[in-house]
């Protein structure tokens, strides 16, 4: 790109910032840079926009990704079933064939399930991924905190779907579930 | 040496591909952990979502599944993958009914000012420059992304979202702008 480090070459800073200007530009843009004062505030700010963005940019889809595309690729690995597996599964199905033989002809006891919360509330703020260190007792807190349920999820890629209760306000549970970047290292509102 | 390659990276991920047009799926296993953090970071960027770049990335790596075969080595591994990338990104979009959003291309006016020193200070808190980023019109924030995280040359980047590498420039400019404003008004807060 001659014609554009002969005029001014404040446009290829950031690819000066990211080292990968190729050997004459990369000359012709450092002779300029060390006599331009703006431009070397320019570097410093691009320096500083690619340490944090570096520092922000969101993990992968991790293991649970890979089982996913795995299912997809069709072609499942492989074994070989050894013998003694399938006189031992038929074995172990007859034992459940006795079992449940056994618990359809006991009298039916009554067991009704409560549930544990009003019905589920319909508004779905965000999706989130929690940190695998967290704890069931600082989600519990913290879903609370911001006054969000759980709606959906998880999915193949660990993906969690929350709702906002009626009552409270959307943006400052977005706030909160925000600023606990420790335990949801992963926050997108819904669109 | 742990058993590594010696082989350059790029080395590395063409005899990937090569294991993978067999239907190595170990071989596939090895390059989907080399790369899933590279598109997946890099589809959010568009998508602004988990799920849907979850789903994103998914639909990536199978086509490199199905499409190893093909790669001719005209390209770095990467570029080809991100451009793989880059394309079903706008295709979940369209099938989403949300518009592949461009940018808007404007000449570049050198009407700047120069940057204060508050942005410099600012562009190194990560809850800044995230809040800035997620400002962004989706296609600056791709050229963002793939300068400053992918650190790749403005040829790569074109080539990745087929546009000219003047439209690289001119995206990163006015992103720059943009992000050096928010970093200033975000930092005068109190």
């Amino acid at each position: 790109m001659p014609e554009s480090t002969e005029q001014h070459p404040r446009e290829l800073l950031p690819w000066l910032v990211n080292g990968t200007l190729d050997g004459a530009e990369h000359e012709a843009v450092s002779r300029h840079v060390a006599a331009c004062a703006a431009c070397q505030a320019e570097v410093s700010l691009l320096r500083a926009m690619r340490r944090g963005v570096k520092a922000v940019e969101p993990a992968g889809a991790g293991e649970l990704g890979w089982q996913r595309l795995r299912r997809g690729l069709g072609g499942q690995v492989r074994t070989v079933t050894p013998r003694w597996v399938i006189p031992a599964a038929m074995a172990a199905s007859l034992v459940i064939v006795a079992q449940a033989a056994l618990l359809v002809t006991r009298a039916p006891e009554t067991v009704r399930y409560e549930p544990l919360a009003d019905p589920v509330p319909t508004e779905v703020l965000a999706q989130v991924r929690f940190t695998p260190e967290a704890s069931e007792a600082d989600l519990r807190a913290l879903l609370r905190e911001a006054g969000v349920r759980i709606v959906d999820g998880p999915s193949a890629a660990g993906v969690y779907r929350l709702a906002v209760e009626p009552d409270r306000d959307p943006e400052a549970a977005a706030r909160v579930l925000r600023e606990r970047s420790d335990l949801i290292p992963h926050f997108a509102l819904e669109r | 040496m742990n058993g590594e390659s010696a082989l350059a990276p790029d080395a590395e991920d063409t005899a990937l591909l090569a294991r993978i047009a067999t239907g190595s799926e170990a071989a596939m296993g090895v390059f989907y952990h080399r790369h899933e953090a590279r598109v997946y970071a890099f589809v959010m960027q568009r998508l602004g979502n988990a799920a849907d770049a979850a789903e994103v990335l998914n639909e990536v790596m199978l086509e490199v599944w199905r499409s190893a075969k093909h790669f001719a080595g005209r390209a770095k591994v990467t570029t080809w993958l991100l451009g793989i990338a880059h394309n079903r990104s706008i295709d979940l979009l369209r099938r989403r009914g949300r518009r592949a959003a461009d940018s808007l291309d404007f000449d570049v006016v050198d009407d700047r000012p120069d940057p204060g020193p508050a942005a410099v200070a600012h562009a190194q808190n990560g809850e800044y420059i995230r809040r800035c980023m997620h400002g962004l019109p989706e296609a600056q924030r791709q050229v963002v992304h793939l300068t400053f995280f992918e650190d790749l040359p403005y040829g790569e980047i074109a080539e990745i979202l087929s546009i000219p590498e003047g439209t690289v420039k001119t995206r990163m400019f006015h992103a720059r702008k943009a992000l050096a404003q928010c970093l200033e008004q975000l930092g005068a807060r109190p």
